[in-house]
């Protein structure tokens, strides 16, 4: 779209504040009188409309229809930069006016490129709800276009350390479409079986589901998305699209750390290398979590996944030096160690066998050193590594198994599904106890001293501190003291190359860079003990960079949806049933405390699908993207899209809607004006009467900022007997018809005679669809074209009938390209072929007879607009009262000659009654305009830009020339032609034009007009309207202004007796005779003349009488 | 003329040829919005856009008639929302006038139709079309006209 105000480019400007009718008005005059517009409102359309109705679909709509024309072609004015969703950041009297900046929500879906051809309605996964994201815009009304309702992130995404975004996932299961959910998972996340299983869900603790019923079991739905893809296929990554960047880098620790952000790197294009001093990779996954919590099969295959991708896993590999690293060829070293040294309890006896830490227990468990366990088993600690431990125990054949927590059961880090779970299977929880000594006989640890505990005061964490109760130590039998207090990172051999603090941790700043430069760490090594998404977006983030250390650049945001949070969460409706939340099936405890096989079972599918239905979807839009993937070739839609801010200067302030002014100290200030001050009730022609006044006001402050346009001169359209003709048929996105319909369709276009091109363009309002039409007519040298698309016709004015992407679609062509309109030819097939019901066959056969018509359309197509004239500015203001005077006035400050004449009479007619307010004749009103004080009018004769005014003044006969004459006084009503054209549904014929006559130039006041607002502000907005209509210095000929042949017309005079616009008149020609002549500026187009001309002597473009015929021959004549 | 493959593609229903002659403004705005609203319309029906129907003369009526049209409908604006003033008034005249004419060349005055529309009625429009193919339907393939000479062209 070509807008004259892009982001930017705007540096002087009016600003218009608010929505409605009153706006539209003054947008109208100032955009159409020459002047720059800044048109801001916070609504998401520019119509109040009345009556408090909410949308269009509820007003009256034959209402809506007489306003779409001005709507579209203000909205769409080169001179309007119209700002929805929008307001004003600030506003700052200046020296040359006001400084304004007004920012603009992000606009997720672009109007200017938006078809509104609606495929993603059809694939958005909550489009079938209540609270569809993707609605209909008005903003734009009439259009198609399409507006994306997004909010602030939801809860469970931001609480994800790796920003899943669980919503969107949630909303494609609830659809079924599991596939694209697991593609969602997998943008964040390279791991999602194992999260799926050991992930401490932080997104469940945040769920809004919560305060209707349960939180939604989303970390279970994430498992049956991975478990289905793994039984489906392996998993893999999409490859597509990705750079290649020659440094290679290593990685040291293949744990959930290392694997994450090698993963990123690896699809950053970097080639990345993994280190593992075990045997195999997985670190703590595999050598922390137990078998049967995280299956082995399901972390291989994860883990092989990265591996397919290509990320090289070296294992078995302990790194002794990074130097040696560097001197290989890396050139960057993330170490993600982890933290895998037990603390130990630092009583007397924690040093005796049988005594040993919770990750050592796993770790020879795992590595295979450790296949049984007798006696009684004491776990210290309340975390997932004493359960796992506790629950090993079990499995390795202990006698029993108590875990020993110093606090409540609630200040448990643990899962409650693995306390739930160990409980099942025979684990003793003791709470407020803490060990104090080790009964130690023979070097092996025989029994457990612990001491009470109570709750006291609140500590850092909020948790309330334990404090031993004193003489409350009691003992208990423990052949095995298993300490699961916590580990830290060990950096076996590494930890001279780096600075690390006391507890082992490697420093690091804020780009996760260590204190030798290349060298970054990232997870537990650097955090201490975390959880696996925790480790995981460590590594995540650790990867960004270091690549943006190795590129140079500065980090580019994530895309995470942070930036833009626009609007509260959807709230959930009073009556949502409640429904319980999924459990999660299990392996019955007697007989998976017998082995390591997997305890939970996993979700079915229907649960799965129940489940996420259960998702209340908080953000409205979830941004799955699936939308993004079908306006590919459009473009319109970005979710990324960052708000818009437009800073310019304003000489004037129009304010139409107060409260959208949120600088209620200035009304009233100079420069600032307001539209509503009405003197009797508020009714829609009050409104616009109110904004043309204010409009005429403002323009008085902004004559700098008039630029009127000078209109193209029409080209001839070359006199070819054989036209070579193109057609382009727009697919609409493709949802126009089957892609089978639309290639027929083209071919049978092709074969047309005539026809020398064809082709399928994706959008014909779209700019690279437009500019593919403007290139095949270049290149295949076309003299014709046929559009098939939603545009109508090709003319240049918008019709009751047009919307934004036909009016868009003309003016990419004829106004962004140059390309002529007369050679144009367009039909309407997307809404007339046909709906999606009919068969490929008979969509076809319709479209045969759109061509055929078009084809012959396209043979007689002739010139359009004959040309334009050139107009003056002198203004004749007759009548001295408050309305002429401002009139007179304001026009003046605008540059106009303005001849004022104060008193006025008819000849014989009436004189003004007394009474009516009227200044002295003075010249201190304006600067230069000539003043008259009384004077008798005869005539008024001619035609706009050229009138002849006849009067006597002071006993002396005067011959007045002027452009356009304006009648301020009720007694000069006479001089207009009388036709009554108030009344909304008369007003429409006129383009809610107040003042105007039958007679156009000849401008009048009505009295009731006085009955709307104030004499002054009629004036102006009569100011106001004299501005527009002599704004482009030019007056444009209709462009279906029809022509009169000398030679038959016969000088009957019917043309004349039916043109109600005074745009035909009888010249006398030089046989004695009249010839009809049609002044062209006047002419609306109707073709009456036409019609009447009983020697069709006259004939019009685009409707002509040959083409008329012929197309009633050609729609008839045909079998069919 | 009626091809046997046309007449038996119908299936006993008489094809007929139909013409509406539409004024851009109300009318046509039902009509594309009834487009846009995917309502199915009667199926030989052709329309032919003109700015207004007082562009159109008697001589085109009788010519859509001359052509083979079995039945004409001019869909208008009503009385009081023409753009242009005057466009339904000579509308009228000119169904009133042809009409006569239609009788004299013994072609019946049912197949010339004139109905107006608000600019927001499109479903009834959609419902005038179907009616309007329903009576010229009954009427059949227009006969009297051919012994009166009316060309029935095929192109």
């Amino acid at each position: 779209m070509k807008r004259a105000s892009s982001p930017g480019n705007v540096k002087k400007a009016v600003l218009l504040v608010g929505s409605g009718y009153g706006a539209l008005k003054v947008a109208q005059d100032l955009a159409q009188s020459g002047h720059y517009l800044v048109w801001v409102t916070k609504a998401p359309h520019f119509l109040e409309l009345p009556g408090g109705r909410a949308s269009f679909t509820e007003w009256p709509e034959d209402l809506e229809f007489q306003f779409r024309p001005l709507y579209l072609r203000v909205t769409r004015h080169p001179r309007v930069t119209a700002l929805t969703h929008a307001r004003i950041e600030s506003i700052e009297q200046g020296p040359d006016g006001y400084r304004i900046t007004a920012v603009q929500d992000p606009l997720y879906v672009d109007y200017d490129l938006c078809t509104g051809c609606g495929r993603c309605m059809e694939v958005c996964p909550i489009h079938n709800t209540t609270h569809p994201p993707l609605r209909r815009t008005p903003a734009y009304c009439p259009s198609r276009a399409l507006d994306l309702d997004k909010r602030k992130p939801s809860p469970c995404r931001t609480a994800c350390p790796l920003g899943v975004n669980v919503q969107a996932y949630m909303a494609l299961t609830a659809s079924s479409r599991f596939d694209e959910a697991l593609d969602v998972i997998r943008r964040d996340n390279p791991l999602p079986g194992i999260c799926g299983r050991v992930c401490h869900h932080p997104c469940e603790q945040s769920c809004r589901r919560a305060t209707v019923d349960e939180a939604v079991a989303i970390c279970s739905v994430k498992r049956f998305l991975a478990d289905r893809d793994l039984s489906q296929r392996k998993p893999r990554f999409d490859e597509t699209g990705r750079e290649k960047r020659p440094e290679r880098i290593a990685v040291i620790g293949a744990g959930p750390a290392g694997l994450t952000a090698a993963h990123y790197l690896n699809r950053a294009g970097f080639p990345v290398t993994i280190f593992e001093a075990h045997h195999e990779a997985g670190g703590m996954l595999r050598l922390g979590i137990n078998a049967f919590r995280l299956p082995r099969a399901i972390l291989d295959a994860e883990i092989r996944a990265i591996v397919d991708s290509g990320v090289e896993i070296r294992t078995g590999t302990t790194v002794k030096s990074l130097q040696d690293l560097f001197g290989e060829g890396f050139r960057a070293v993330l170490i993600c160690t982890g933290a895998h040294r037990d603390l130990r309890l630092g009583i007397p006896g924690d040093d005796a066998e049988g005594v040993l830490g919770a990750v050592e227990m796993l770790r020879s468990l795992h590595t295979g050193k450790m296949s049984a366990l007798q006696g009684d088993v004491a776990v210290i600690g309340g975390g997932n590594s004493a359960f796992d431990a506790a629950r090993a125990a079990v499995r390795l054949g202990a006698d029993s198994v108590t875990v020993y927590y110093r606090r409540e059961r609630g200040d448990m880090p643990a899962s409650l599904s693995e306390i739930r779970e160990a409980e099942q299977e025979g684990i003793r929880i003791e709470f407020r106890c803490a060990p104090v000594n080790i009964s130690v006989k023979g070097g092996k640890a025989t029994g457990l001293t612990l001491i009470r505990m109570k709750m006291g005061k609140p500590d850092k964490s909020g948790r309330r501190r334990p404090e031993p109760i004193a003489g409350s130590e009691y003992s208990v039998p423990a052949d095995r003291v298993i300490a699961a207090i916590g580990q830290q990172p060990h950096l076996s051999g590494l930890q001279d190359h780096v600075k690390t603090d006391s507890a082992g941790r490697v420093n690091v700043d804020k780009k996760f860079s260590s204190s030798r430069p290349g060298v970054f760490a990232a997870g537990d090594v650097v955090t201490g003990p975390d959880t696996v998404v925790g480790s995981m977006a460590q590594g995540r983030q650790a990867a960004s960079r270091v690549s943006a250390w190795l590129r140079g650049a500065r980090i580019s945001p994530d895309g995470n949806a942070e930036t833009h949070s626009v609007g509260e969460y959807l709230d959930a409706p009073k009556d949502q049933p409640k429904l319980v939340r999924a459990r999660m099936p299990l392996r019955e405890a007697a007989r998976r405390r017998r082995d390591f096989g997997e305890v939970e079972k996993g979700f079915s599918a229907e649960q799965a699908v129940a489940e996420a239905n259960r998702c209340l979807q908080c953000s409205s839009c979830c941004e799955c993207r699936a939308c993004e993937s079908v306006c590919r070739d459009i473009g319109a839609i970005d979710h990324a899209r960052a708000s818009r801010r437009v800073s310019f200067v304003s000489p004037a302030v129009i304010v139409a809607s107060e409260d959208e002014f949120a600088r209620r100290d200035m009304l009233g200030q100079k420069g600032i004006y307001r539209v509503g001050e009405f003197k009797s009730a508020t009714d829609i022609v009050n409104v616009l009467m109110a904004g043309s006044a204010s409009a005429g006001q403002a323009m008085a402050d902004c004559l700098s900022l008039r630029h009127p346009g000078i209109p193209a001169e029409p080209r001839e359209l070359p006199d070819d007997r054989e036209p070579r003709i193109g057609v382009f048929v727009c697919t609409c996105n493709g949802t126009l018809a089957s892609s089978g319909a639309l290639d027929r369709i083209r071919d049978l276009a092709a074969r047309m005679p005539g026809a020398v091109h064809s082709e399928l363009i994706v959008s014909a309002c779209h700019p690279r669809g437009a500019e593919r039409i403007a290139a095949a007519f270049r290149n295949q040298r076309l003299s014709r074209v046929i559009l098939a698309s939603c545009v109508c016709c090709p003319l240049e004015f918008q019709c009751i009938s047009c919307n934004d992407q036909r009016n868009r679609a003309r003016v990419h062509l004829f106004n962004r390209l140059g390309l002529d309109r007369c050679r144009f030819e367009t039909i309407n097939i997307r809404d007339h072929l046909g709906g999606p019901e009919i068969s490929e066959d008979q969509a076809v056969a319709n479209a045969r007879d759109f061509l055929r018509e078009a084809f012959l359309r396209a043979r007689v197509l002739g010139p359009l607009r004959g040309g334009t004239t050139k107009m003056g500015n002198r203004i004749l203001v007759l009548g001295g009262s408050e309305v002429g005077l401002s009139c007179a006035h304001i026009l003046d400050l605008q540059g106009f000659k303005v001849r004022l004449v104060h008193r006025c009479r008819l000849k014989g007619g009436q004189d003004l009654p007394e009474g009516i307010a009227r200044r002295p004749v003075t010249d201190t009103i304006g600067k230069a305009i000539t003043h008259v004080p009384e004077a008798e009018i005869e005539s008024i004769k001619g035609h706009l830009g050229d009138f002849h005014v006849t009067a006597s003044e002071g006993g002396q006969r005067r011959q007045w020339k002027a452009d356009i004459v304006c009648l301020t006084d009720l007694n000069l009503l006479p001089l207009a032609i009388p036709v009554d054209m108030f009344g909304l549904k008369k007003f429409y014929r006129f383009n809610f034009a107040f003042f105007n006559t039958p007679q156009i130039g000849v401008f009048r006041v009505m009295p009731r007009t006085l009955g709307r607002v104030s004499a002054f502000q009629a004036g102006a907005a009569l100011a106001a309207h004299v501005a527009t209509a002599a704004a482009e210095a030019f007056l444009k000929d209709h462009e279906l202004s029809p022509r009169v042949d000398p030679e038959r017309c016969r000088g009957c005079g019917r043309c004349v007796e039916i043109c109600t616009f005074d745009a035909v008149r009888l010249v006398p020609n030089d046989r004695g005779f009249y010839t009809a002549e049609v002044l062209r500026h006047n002419c609306v187009g109707c073709g009456g003349c036409v019609g009447r001309c009983p020697v069709t002597a006259m004939d019009m473009p685009y409707f002509s009488n040959r083409l008329l015929e012929e197309i009633t021959a050609c729609t008839l004549g045909e079998d069919r | 003329m009626e091809t046997s493959a046309d007449m038996k593609k119908s299936a006993g229903k008489k094809q007929v040829r139909l013409l509406g002659i539409c004024c851009n403004w109300s009318p046509f705005a039902c009509y594309n919005a009834a487009g846009m609203a995917r309502l199915a319309m009667p199926p030989d029906f052709r329309l032919m856009r003109v700015m207004c129907i007082g562009r159109i003369n008697q001589a085109l009526i009788l010519r859509a008639f001359e052509y083979g049209a079995d039945g004409v409908i001019l869909l208008e604006c009503l009385d009081e929302d023409c753009r242009y003033g005057p466009g339904p008034g000579v509308g009228h005249e000119n169904v009133r006038r042809v009409r006569k004419l239609l009788h004299l060349l013994g072609i019946d005055q049912e197949r010339l139709v004139e109905r107006s529309f608000g600019a927001h009625e499109k479903d009834v429009l959609v419902e005038t079309l179907w009616r309007f193919a329903d009576q010229i339907q009954a009427l059949g393939p227009m006969t009297g006209g051919d012994a009166l000479g009316v060309k029935r062209p095929a192109l």
